[in-house]
């Protein structure tokens, strides 16, 4: 593995994420540097499942790449938006990744506490009801505080704090996430910036429209022009033909001849 | 220091790169040879190549598809050295899965969407079908000779392999089936299609050969029912 200097663990994310767009959409590329750097910036800070569970994530999106290539011929840039789904999951274990909740091994402990207690709940209330079925009063009497009041009690306080280190964590979330401020005026800015390419695109298809009406309009009028021309030449024709029938006609009367009739 | 689980991440993104520098290689007619490529990876890189022949258009699939076979051919000839080196079988069950898995994606790459032809039999038949009785050993008819009866739901013998119930076929990638694909008279193989292919037409010639019996000066086409000895 190659050495890479510490480099901030959000953009090593952004680089492999990156890494995979380009692989996707345009071809094969080198994805193992971006990995290794990866590895470099989160090693120490992240467990190392989490970091192998990230580049599986990465490895699975591009198997599944070729296996929807194949299947379905389309192009690879079709094919790539067919992974919006598994850039999205990856883009959420990357985020959870990079943010790790501070008090993630105290959460751990007291899902474990609990789960403990709930047992322990289980196991006294079965020994209660053998005991009741085996007619050993004071084995119920000596079970049944552990089964009505200690046991309940350490589990009600072990929710209690499982629940407050939870509503934490999602606290944690929400912070880690960009204020909404500036997302919005991303989103604004985003809107800008297409709502003038719609007005140029728009305006552009008017001009398109324009165009083709007045093509249109020209060869209406062409074609009305040549139709204009093609009659009156047969006028005219069949005017000399008609002038030449009246002179010959005339010519033969007054040279005292018969008519010739047609 | 990187653990096991890093480690293995991390190779399966080199893993990518290295099938598609294979693909490269296929692709410009070279020998897919490269020193990253190991018997222990060789059968998941060689899928990755499947699946990218398998998106491939130019249709000269068939013929890079039959490169990759001729190296897990290769693969599966160095396991089963190790298993008659005294390798234990159980270690290599895994990579013996694998190339199996391989075998079948890049021979149904291969294929495509088309039947294989035996121009010789007048016959054609899916690759899966021939996958079946000639993707495994080369000389099914020496080691199972009633499997046609199997396939005509005649009475047969068991084959000598373990194998899913109600499946005879399906060589289960078991440490018994190793050690019996590692002995004579088992010839295990990973073939191209059109090997495969030549294997059956010249078993299925043989075959027709043998129920044809001089009775009386008389040829007879024995039912297939009927089991010829010698």
């Amino acid at each position: 593995m190659t050495d890479h200097p510490a480099e901030d663990a959000q953009a090593a994310a952004d680089r492999l994420v990156e890494a995979l767009h380009s692989y996707v959409e345009d071809g094969p590329t080198d994805l193992q540097e971006p990995a290794d750097a990866l590895i470099a910036a989160l090693t120490g800070s992240v467990p190392d499942a989490t970091i192998a569970a990230l580049l599986t994530r990465a490895a699975a999106l591009v198997d599944q790449f070729w296996v929807q290539a194949g299947r379905m011929q389309f192009g690879h840039q079709a094919t790539a938006q067919l992974l919006g789904p598994a850039f999205k999951s990856l883009d959420a274990e990357l985020f959870v990744a990079l943010h790790p909740f501070d008090q993630e091994a105290e959460l751990a402990a007291a899902e474990e506490r609990v789960t403990s207690l709930e047992r322990q709940l289980t196991q006294v209330n079965r020994d209660v009801e053998d005991a009741l079925n085996a007619g050993d009063i004071d084995r119920v009497m000596a079970l049944r505080e552990s089964a009505r009041v200690t046991i309940p009690g350490q589990l009600g306080e072990a929710r209690s704090a499982l629940l407050a280190l939870t509503v934490e964590a999602a606290q944690f979330r929400l912070s880690s996430i960009a204020p909404r401020a500036e997302q919005l005026a991303a989103v604004d800015r985003a809107t800008k910036i297409r709502d003038a390419a719609a007005e140029r695109l728009r305006s552009a298809n008017d001009d398109l429209f324009q165009a083709q009406l007045a093509v249109e309009n020209s060869d209406r009028l062409r074609a009305e022009a040549q139709q204009q021309v093609h009659d009156l030449k047969a006028l005219l024709d069949e005017h000399a033909a008609g002038h030449a029938r009246d002179q010959q006609a005339r010519l033969r009367q007054f040279a005292g001849l018969t008519p010739i009739t047609a | 220091m990187t653990t096991d689980v890093l480690t293995a991440a991390r190779e399966r993104i080199a893993g990518i790169g290295l099938a598609d520098d294979l693909l490269d290689l296929l692709r410009h007619g070279e020998q897919p040879s490269d020193p990253r490529l190991t018997d222990e990876n060789a059968p998941d890189v060689w899928q990755a190549v499947a699946r990218r022949l398998a998106a491939d258009k130019s249709g000269a699939h068939r013929r890079q598809a039959d490169r990759a076979l001729s190296d897990l051919n290769w693969r599966l000839a160095t396991l089963l050295d190790d298993v008659r080196h005294g390798v234990p079988a159980a270690d290599l069950t895994h990579r013996y899965r694998r190339i199996r898995e391989a075998q079948r994606e890049l021979t149904m790459t291969a294929a495509g969407t088309t039947d294989v032809e035996f121009p010789d039999l007048n016959l054609m038949i899916p690759a899966t079908r021939l996958l079946m009785f000639a993707g495994v050993v080369s000389n099914i008819d020496e080691v199972w000779p009633t499997w046609r009866d199997c396939m005509r739901k005649h009475g047969y013998d068991a084959p000598p392999w373990e194998h899913p119930d109600g499946d005879p076929f399906t060589v289960l990638p078991t440490p018994k089936n190793l050690l019996w694909l590692a002995q004579d008279p088992a010839k295990p193989w990973v073939p191209t299609l059109a090997q495969a292919a030549r294997a059956v037409s010249k078993q299925t010639r043989a075959e027709e050969e043998r129920r044809w019996v001089d009775s009386a000066g008389h040829k007879v086409l024995l039912h297939p029912s009927v089991h010829q000895e010698g």
